[in-house]
């Protein structure tokens, strides 16, 4: 029982960086309709800079997600600029050069710090409460994730978030309004590699960190999106939590390698059954 | 995508243009007279395997119109297959043709899928399908009775119908995979160039047109899709043959992904293009002895750098 608290609160933790993840590939997915599959290489990148931060310079983990946030969003910037957008109205063109994106990252990452797997020191502990055993850690970062969260949340309402929320919805009207929809594109695609690599950032410590570390929260994100509805960032936060308490206890009760495939499996699956729907009928019309 | 050329549009282009290919595939079967090194032949046999394999996709991107993010699901799963059904004592033959159905079921499921899902979803589902096998098949390994680890990271042996130490066995193999990619990509070329390649595109690119012309468009989305995938699933089968192993890379996303590039590199569609630069291009890294993260940078920035300058 006392084991099923913890993957609990695991849970609800690791459901919040989740939710992080998915957000960003949702304010993607809502607003320039494509599939980032490079989201996952952000992640990477914010826990390798992470690392690299430490080691070099000794920042916390604790704290150095703040600055890693803001030098990947301007990477994500670059790449958009670069790659993305002159492509950005041919979705599967997009779709296939955002894997390229990530597939470049993952062999960069790998000339820059080598195939070796690194490992980052927690600098919290693990306390016990009551019979349960907590992860201060794992706490710290859920926390940090859901006010990222609710900082999200909070920008959605603004002006700015409600010319996002408008384009994502029309962007044909959005520009006649007068709203740049082009940079919005650009400035999403930056805060979602920013949001990726925070959430990398704070995970650093607590997972192994390699090249394709980025391939499972990028897949976990990508079924909370497709669960949550394309694009909804509230219901990424639900199915979020949903989705990392749901693994949380499979990877703790059954096998950790299950939960990747479990994830897997239900991108696939809901594919198949919802492809239609708001954003389905747009998709359909594809090039 | 409608730059798809098929380059042999007018008679004395089509009679150079065939010259070419015969003297190309006839070049092919020479190569042994002038290499008997075993290194060189086994890159060769893999450059013949790998044009084998993007091929298929091309094939795939091209007549039938859909971008397939996971074909190494086709090739490693029938490997698999293979393998599998020959720990259980089946006789190798009849393996490779049950990995060979594999395959095609399997590219059956994913036909099913393109018909729901589009674009980059449906590269997004089925590198899914693909990463799916990878897991698992990384994931399940045990130690068999003799003591020796099977599954996982190690992969699955194979009983060789020719074992590698036969004598002539890189020369023989070297035949069998140049027979494999001759046979393939003409194959698939003039099945592309046919009727059937034509009722093929019309199914992928235009439903509703098709439709209209009375084409089953479902039952040829499926055709194509099976035959793509059988054939990724035969130089599966032909691939843990000559190795004698089937290994989770096989099924690695740096596996469908490096066909991908390799295809648009090669000109998406034509089949041939594809083929041949996936043959250069890995005869040339195993010759400049290139380290496979090097590789993966080079085909990335190649995918990126032409997607920019041309449409896809």
């Amino acid at each position: 029982m006392l084991v099923f608290v913890q993957a609990l609160v695991s849970g609800l933790s690791q459901g919040a960086i989740y939710a992080v993840v998915a957000s960003g590939l949702a304010l993607i997915l809502g607003n320039l309709k494509v599939v980032n599959l490079a989201h996952g290489s952000f992640f990477t990148l914010g826990a390798y800079l992470t690392y690299t931060l430490y080691t070099t310079w000794g920042w916390s983990p604790l704290y150095s997600w703040l600055p890693v946030g803001g030098v990947v969003f301007f990477v994500a910037l670059l790449a958009y600029r670069l790659v993305i957008g002159p492509l950005r109205h041919r979705r599967t063109t997009v779709a296939v050069a955002t894997l390229g994106l990530g597939m470049l990252m993952e062999s960069i990452f790998i000339i820059i710090w080598s195939p070796l797997h690194y490992y980052l020191r927690t600098t919290l502990p693990v306390i016990r409460v009551g019979g349960v055993r907590i992860n201060l850690q794992e706490a710290y970062v859920g926390l940090i994730a859901l006010l990222l969260m609710g900082l999200l949340f909070v920008f959605l309402k603004t002006r700015s978030g409600r010319a996002l929320r408008f384009a994502a919805h029309d962007a044909e009207v959005a520009e006649t309004v007068g709203i740049d929809v082009g940079r919005l594109h650009m400035l999403t695609f930056g805060g979602a590699g920013a949001l990726a690599a925070v959430a990398g950032s704070l995970m650093a410590p607590l997972l192994t960190i390699h090249s394709t570390m980025g391939r499972m929260p990028m897949v976990i994100g990508l079924a909370v999106v497709i669960v949550g509805g394309m694009g909804n960032i509230h219901g990424a936060l639900v199915a979020g939590l949903a989705l990392g308490i749901i693994s949380s206890l499979v990877g703790f009760y059954l096998s950790p390698a299950l939960v990747y495939i479990l994830s897997l499996a239900i991108i696939v699956i809901a594919l198949a059954l919802r492809p239609t729907g708001l954003y389905g009928a747009l998709l359909r019309r594809d090039r | 995508m409608e730059s798809t050329t098929y380059p042999l549009f007018r008679t004395g282009r089509r009679i150079a243009g065939t010259a070419a290919a015969v003297l190309l595939a006839i070049g092919i079967f020479l190569v042994p007279l002038f290499v008997t090194n075993q290194f060189w032949l086994n890159a060769l046999i893999m450059a013949n395997l790998t044009a084998a394999f993007v091929a298929t996709w091309d094939f795939l991107a091209g007549p039938v119109g859909q971008l397939s993010g996971g074909q190494a699901l086709f090739l490693g799963g029938a490997g698999y297959v293979a393998a599998l059904a020959g720990l259980a004592g089946v006789n190798p033959w009849l393996g490779m043709l049950l990995g060979l159905v594999f395959a095609a079921i399997a590219g059956l499921v994913a036909g099913l899928l393109s018909l729901r899902v589009s674009g980059p979803f449906l590269i997004l589902a089925t590198l899914a399908l693909a990463e799916i096998a990878h897991e698992s098949v990384l994931a399940i390994g045990f130690l068999s009775e003799q003591g020796y680890a099977i599954g996982g990271e190690g992969g699955i042996p194979l009983l060789q119908i020719l074992p590698r130490s036969a004598e002539g066995f890189f020369t023989t193999a070297y035949f069998l995979s140049a027979l494999l990619l001759v046979g393939l990509v003409a194959g698939l070329y003039l099945m592309a160039r046919s009727r059937l390649g034509l009722q093929l595109r019309a199914a992928g690119r235009d439903i509703l047109s098709a439709e209209a012309a009375g084409i089953n468009t479902t039952l040829y989305r499926l055709l194509g899709f099976a035959v793509a995938a059988g054939a990724a699933g035969l130089v599966g089968v032909f691939w843990g043959q000559y190795v004698g192993r089937v290994t989770p890379s096989l099924l690695a996303l740096q596996f469908s992904f490096s066909a991908m590039v390799l295809a648009v590199i090669g000109g998406r569609g034509s089949i041939i293009g594809p083929a041949m630069v996936a043959y250069l291009s890995t005869a040339v890294f195993s010759w400049l002895w290139v380290d496979p993260h090097y590789q993966q940078l080079v085909y990335a920035l190649a995918l990126l750098v032409l997607i920019r300058l041309r449409s896809l």
